[in-house]
């Protein structure tokens, strides 16, 4: 048998469809009826029926695989079902897993969708008034966190970013930039939901939430879905679209769940993911056209676009004040504005944004001649993955 | 003295059992592998360098330096709302290398906390059985 390596599913899988929900602060309507309507779209978008579809990954929260399938009628033909639970970076794993399972053959055509009412329902991850990250570390977070009053995701990540802020100069301004870009490619967006463009005194002038954090350094929940649907390549051939190939993915890890204890504060799983997608995709920081940066707060831009390696740790500032990540810049960046601006649905709104600007179909965003677009996820501070797409 | 309304650590967990009974006694005891003699935190039940399920609880001075820190402005919770602004630092403790803890910085307005700032342990008694170590400026404590 001959021994296979990750290099070996470089474009060995595509996107071919993809569905998105309207995003709102409070859609009325279930966590399942948001992910069937996503998912819906998607089959559709990639010109094929609910009796194609053999895999399923559903999100880390929100519905389960039982309950897409029950609902699409399919339980009997689902050949492949995975559901990572490493937050936010869950939707890349997931993509990762589906592309491995349609290379090996045991499934063909995989829906990936997420779908949350995160800005209305009881289970939101910003409420106060309970703990975050169920699980394992439920328990550090109970014990030797939360009675110092560390509860939400903003302070981990505020307290990241002050460490950043004391070594390498960072300011709050330009987390404004980051802000401030990111707005301004909303407004180009019909689906976004903030689109009034802001300045750096606007940021600089809205409330202090959690030092060094303003209000507008922080994304808003929204309820809504998205899907993405993944097959093999040489089926892709005969999808409505041109086909997105999967050039390059990887996931890495970084001491999750533990903003306190790591030996690099700064360390995440960017740095290993971002290393193995590219050694799939055989590609390198200089061949990117678009990168669409998960964004949960301002600070995250900065952050990912140092692990990934854009620029060297501790440059992101300056790399985003200098405008290098707007639409006319040389790293156009998260060019529908963003869990900040667009929508947060925990990373799978830049992965259907990804494809589009591969497709050519991003509207007013479009970057020209975009050819290789990177999208990255993120969850529990920690664990990411990153994706390489391309024409 | 009023109820104290703020979410209480778990203090019979088996794990940190023995961290939270020093706390009571007013010592800071951490992880220790008794094999390899690294030091750990969160309390987990094996050594991540060699692998021994043998730990012991090891006592530190409690001085540090502020590592990092946050100051929360807004109250999340009814239980901090007379706190507002409040912070919350990670220290590095000098004689545990690797070894960092999160706790509030107490006995110091919060824009006087800095890091690299030197600070010790203060234990609170915040209830008859639980304990929460704090730290607080160094020159405040002697």
């Amino acid at each position: 048998m001959k021994t296979s390596k990750s290099a070996d599913l470089r474009d060995k899988c595509a996107i071919v469809g993809i569905g998105e929900t309207n995003y709102s602060k409070n859609s009325g309507r279930s966590n399942l009826a948001l992910g069937l309507e996503a998912a819906l779209k998607a089959i559709e978008d990639a010109g094929l029926t609910v009796k194609d579809i053999d895999g399923i990954v559903p999100g880390f929260i929100g519905p389960t695989v039982k309950q897409y399938a029950s609902n699409l009628g399919i339980d009997q033909q689902i050949k492949f079902t995975v559901n990572p639970s490493i937050g936010g970076a869950s939707q890349g794993a997931g993509i990762q897993a589906a592309a491995a399972a349609i290379y090996a053959g045991i499934a063909t055509n995989v829906l990936c969708v997420f779908a949350f009412n995160g800005a209305s329902s009881r289970g939101r991850i910003s409420r106060t008034d309970r703990m975050v990250n169920p699980g394992m570390s439920a328990t550090y977070r109970r014990d030797f966190e939360l009675p110092y009053g560390f509860k939400i995701p903003a302070q981990w990540f505020a307290l990241i970013c002050k460490r950043h802020m004391h070594e390498f100069g960072t300011t709050s301004r330009q987390l404004g930039a980051v802000a401030v870009t990111l707005r301004k490619h909303a407004s180009l967006n019909d689906k976004a939901r903030y689109r009034t463009p802001i300045s750096i005194e606007d940021h600089q002038n809205s409330p202090m939430i959690v030092d060094p954090f303003h209000l507008l350094d922080f994304s808003m929940e929204t309820d809504g879905g998205a899907a993405v649907l993944v097959t093999s390549s040489e089926r892709a051939r005969n999808a409505r679209h041109r086909p997105v190939y999967i050039m390059g993915i990887g996931e890495g890890h970084y001491f999750a769940d533990d903003v306190v204890n790591k030996p690099d504060f700064f360390g995440t799983g960017h740095r290993e993911a971002a290393h193995r997608a590219f050694a799939m995709a055989g590609v390198t920081t200089r061949d990117i056209d678009v990168a669409e940066i998960y964004d949960g707060f301002t600070f995250h831009v900065i952050s990912h676009l140092e692990e990934i390696g854009f620029c060297k740790r501790g440059e992101g500032g300056p790399f985003v004040e200098e405008g290098h990540i707007g639409l006319d810049g040389d790293l156009p960046t998260t060019t529908h504005g963003g869990c900040l601006s667009h929508a947060h649905l925990s990373g799978m709104s830049h992965i259907v944004e990804a494809v589009r600007q591969t497709r050519g179909e991003a509207g007013r965003a479009q970057v020209k001649d975009a050819e290789i677009v990177l999208v990255n996820t993120e969850g529990n501070v920690g664990d990411a993955t990153v994706i390489i797409l391309r024409r | 003295m009023a109820a104290y309304v703020k979410p209480l650590p778990e203090i019979e967990w088996p794990m940190a059992r023995e961290f939270w009974a020093g706390c009571k006694r007013h010592e800071l005891l951490l992880q220790q592998c008794q094999d390899c003699g690294k030091f750990r935190w969160y309390p987990q039940p094996m050594c991540p360098h060699c692998h021994s399920m043998n730990v012991k609880w090891t006592r530190s001075n409690g001085s540090g330096k502020v590592y990092s820190y946050v100051i929360t402005r807004r109250a999340f919770g009814e239980a901090w709302h007379g706190d507002v602004p409040f912070t919350i630092a990670v220290v590095e403790l000098d004689d545990v290398p690797g070894v960092r803890l999160m706790a509030n910085v107490v006995r110091c307005n919060p824009d006087d906390v800095s890091i690299g700032m030197t600070v010790e342990v203060v234990f609170d008694d915040v209830t008859d059985d639980v304990t929460l170590p704090r730290f607080a400026p160094s020159n405040k404590v002697r």
